[in-house]
């Protein structure tokens, strides 16, 4: 470092760098390694979802390094390849040029991932190859002659292993000498009827739009029967058919095929690139990956295996978070109580409820969800790092095809089990966007984390006394599958009628077999658990408050002012006296006595109101603005066999399904004489009665009602976040198409339940 | 000609030609999947469909329609 001059110094100081490369060759482990930045890394292809930019500091200096998503080619289909495209073309607002692209290539199969490599090459931006995984290829015999390569390709290759921090200092000191040497790949050698054609590209470009292009952009152009170039350089689609099809008569000429000319050729050049630079030890045994997928993608066994995994997350899921989140509940409840006992001390009692009921109470209705959701995001991440997520992928493309979908759906599907707002993002790997669009249209539809609690408070308290745990499980079960089983249908009627998508290829590389590693996985969760605690945390805080507002505002109700007023009747000797007392301002010792007297009676009065709290907090929820909302609301879920208390449920729950618990909680008061004078909730819901109506003094939740509300929330969008995220991927059209017919989906399921529960059992 | 769609599970071929009208095509010789290559099945998912082939150091999974492009 000190021995460069300052000149060399202020070159290279903010230099902005691309790490590209193919999916599932550790781009991403290697972007954290060279910046420090914690990123989610995963052995699936596709799991950058959006380019990160991070800070790459060598020596005194530094640069910018933005991490691409992986792709295969540069012929740009899904959204993650515009993205590369784009940046790469230098198409993206705010983004200075490119100064060196460090290509990231997997060892084990370079000759593939040299594909890539040509095609950038032709930015004429300089270029570093980092050749990841040599651990991985000195397992698999792979002996690798460095220096050749690196003479045949004309720019340096530095063998690293990534995950094992090997190599990560010698690549920073090429990429620092690149920047100032600026080598360039040995670019794949064009016919003349490619450079005819590129040419007529170029002229036609200048012709049509005068607009000079790079040949990047011409190729691009040339090979891509519909590359998104056009539409980024103005064409309109007629003239950009013309133009394309004058210069594929060049190659139609010299009998060269547009669709695979470009990949013959370049893959000619890099064979005469590698040869003799790449010699496998003569002991062909089986690769690990091979026997153990012989097993894993079995058509028998493999989809037991496929079965037990998944019943194993589940039940995880089910079983473990449980003790967690009654802890945090008590925790919560118990720092509330203490909160709201300290300012209430202090006379402020609105400002403790606020607190204990609002605040407090919101606060924990968001950390409570933390260990199903870590435990879910582990399941997620080993499945994703070990390579098990394309093998799933491949097993269950049959179960997609057929609604117009692929097995690449079923990632960002699984994902929305444990929260839609990651499974929406991860669509984007997905190249179709009718297809992509379909699927975040029914991916909120796979019964997220946020949906547990409210089938584990039913199924608890309504059908596990009567039918025990198994079928209580089986319910549960059973309603993870109900968003899944509905969903497919909606989806092939989207794609079929509606969105006339083109039958989806399913083309899908299966890595090998990698251990997750603990500090990967560590990482994720910690990212995950953050990401929700931030974004749908504060919205679910918010929304607390404004609930805890509306149910506790209007501050009076019929009951307590009844108590009030009785007790004053029955004492108005008493207060009589006091007035008595009083009116002689002269005479301490009546006022002594009256005060004396006073005290007695506020005493009095405060017990037989304290001994009818639960009745009172019942009372006036029931004459709450929340409640009169529930109440005009109502019939509109009397079908299904609602109450005005779920409906209140129901409403309260719309930004964030998970309030549902919290808000129950508050409106079925304490009021309610469980059997075995048990407080919490699942008691409670258990022994609720009907007031009024026609069902007067029978069970609210029977069977139908309880299962018709949990159809309810497996159907239903109330997820405000979702909604947030659905917009932001795709418009607010859709959005409020998404929320819409959810909504309206969930309606029917419930009614239908009960409907036909009440009507068959009851 | 037959198709690469027409192998059994562990069965290898050498691709002859390619079908560039089917839309996959392109994408499967993008990923080297062109002529002069052997290609063996690997695996066949529990219905059938799709298929794990594996050809050099690749290994890809790929519906029989997209496979139908590729003559062996």
């Amino acid at each position: 470092m000190h021995n460069t001059t300052p000149q060399s110094d202020s070159i290279t100081a903010t230099a902005n760098i691309a790490l590209a490369g193919n999916p599932n060759t550790g781009k991403t482990t290697l972007f954290n390694k060279l910046t420090g930045a914690k990123q989610r890394v995963g052995n699936y292809p596709g799991v950058t979802v959006e380019k990160k930019v991070g800070q790459l500091k060598i020596n005194n200096d530094t640069h910018s390094l933005i991490d691409l998503p992986g792709t295969y080619s540069l012929a740009a289909e899904s959204l993650d390849e515009h993205i590369v495209l784009d940046v790469l073309t230098g198409n993206v607002p705010n983004l200075q040029p490119l100064d060196l692209i460090v290509c990231v290539v997997d060892a084990t199969n370079i000759h593939r991932n040299l594909y890539l490599v040509s095609q950038i090459a032709d930015v004429g931006i300089p270029i570093v190859i980092a050749l990841n995984m040599m651990d991985e290829a000195n397992q698999k015999g792979l002996t690798i002659d460095i220096p050749k390569l690196q003479k045949n390709l004309n720019i340096p290759v530095i063998p690293i292993t990534a995950s094992q921090n090997k190599g990560i200092k010698e690549l920073k000191q090429a990429i620092r000498n690149a920047l100032e040497n600026k080598p360039k790949f040995n670019v794949t050698p064009w016919p003349q009827a490619i450079i005819d054609a590129t040419q007529s590209i170029s002229d036609n470009t200048i012709k049509h739009l005068n607009i000079h292009t790079t040949p990047l952009q011409q190729l691009r152009l040339l090979f891509d029967a519909d590359s998104t170039i056009a539409d980024r350089l103005g064409y309109d689609t007629t003239t950009h058919h013309q133009v394309i099809q004058d210069a594929r008569e060049h190659l139609k000429k010299a009998q060269l095929c547009p669709a695979v000319s470009e990949s013959s050729l370049r893959y000619t050049h890099i064979n005469n690139l590698i040869k003799d630079t790449i010699t496998k030890n003569p002991k062909p045994k089986t690769p690990q990956s091979d026997t153990i997928d012989t097993l894993l993608t079995h058509r028998f066994f493999g989809l037991i295996i496929f079965s037990a995994i998944m019943a194993t997350v589940f039940y995880s899921i089910y079983a473990l978070a449980g003790p967690f989140m009654d802890f945090i509940d008590e925790k919560f409840g118990a720092i509330g109580q203490y909160l709201g006992d300290i300012l209430k001390a202090q006379g402020a009692p609105v400002l403790a409820d606020l607190v204990q009921n609002g605040i407090i109470a919101g606060l924990g209705g968001i950390i409570i969800f933390l260990p199903q959701i870590l435990i879910l995001f582990f399941f997620i991440a080993i499945l994703e790092d070990s390579g098990y997520m394309a093998r799933a992928a491949f097993l269950m493309d049959k179960l997609f095809s057929w609604c117009g979908l692929n097995g690449k759906s079923f990632v960002p599907m699984l994902s929305s089990y444990a929260c839609a707002i990651p499974g929406v993002m991860g669509t984007r790997t997905i190249s179709e966007p009718r297809a992509r669009l379909t699927t975040i249209l029914i991916a909120p539809l796979m019964s997220c984390s946020a949906r547990l609690p409210v089938y584990i408070i039913f199924t608890g308290a309504v059908i596990q006394p009567q039918y025990g745990t198994l079928v209580a499980a089986v319910t549960v079960f059973a309603m993870h599958l109900l968003g899944l089983f509905i969903g497919l249908p909606i989806a092939f009627i989207l794609n079929k009628f509606i969105l006339k998508t083109k039958a989806q290829p399913f083309v899908l590389e299966m890595p090998p077999y990698r251990i997750p590693t603990l500090h990967n996985l560590a990482w994720r969760l910690y990212e995950k658990g953050k990401d929700f605690v931030l974004t749908a945390g504060t919205v679910i805080l918010a929304t607390s408050v404004i609930i805890w507002a509306l149910l506790y505002f209007p501050q009076n109700d019929p009951l307590s002012t009844k108590i009030t007023n009785d007790f004053n009747t029955q004492n108005i000797a008493q207060i009589q006296q006091i007035k008595t007392l009083n009116s002689d301002k002269e005479n301490k010792q009546a006022l002594e006595k009256s005060k004396k007297l006073k005290t007695q009676l506020d005493t009095d009065l405060q017990k037989l109101l304290d001994d009818a709290a639960p009745q009172i907090a019942s009372a006036q929820t029931e004459n709450s603005y929340l409640a009169k909302l529930g109440k005009g609301v109502e019939p509109i879920f009397q079908p299904a066999g609602f109450d005005w208390k779920i409906t209140v449920g129901i409403l309260a729950s719309f930004p964030a399904r998970e309030l549902i618990v919290p808000t129950l909680g508050i409106i079925y008061a304490e009021d309610i004489e469980t059997e075995n004078g048990e407080k919490n909730l699942l008691s409670k819901i258990a022994a609720a009665k009907w007031t009024t109506g026609p069902n007067i003094g029978k069970k609210i939740f029977t069977i139908p009602v309880a299962v018709a509300v949990m159809v309810f929330f497996a159907l239903c969008a109330q997820c405000m976040a979702t909604i947030a995220v659905i917009a932001r991927e795709t418009n607010w059209k859709w959005a409020t198409i998404s929320f819409t017919y959810m909504t309206v989906l969930a309606w029917i399921g419930a009614v239908l339940t009960y409907q036909i529960g009440t009507a068959l059992f009851y | 000609m037959k198709s690469l769609a027409t192998l059994n599970n562990g069965q290898s071929a050498t691709i002859k030609s390619i079908n560039a009208d089917q839309p996959a095509a392109p994408r499967l010789a993008a990923l080297g999947l062109l002529p002069g290559v052997v290609v063996t099945v690997q695996q066949v998912a529990p219905l059938g469909d799709p298929f794990t082939i594996s050809f050099g150091s690749n290994r890809i999974s790929l519906r029989k329609a997209e496979a139908a492009a590729f003559s062996i």
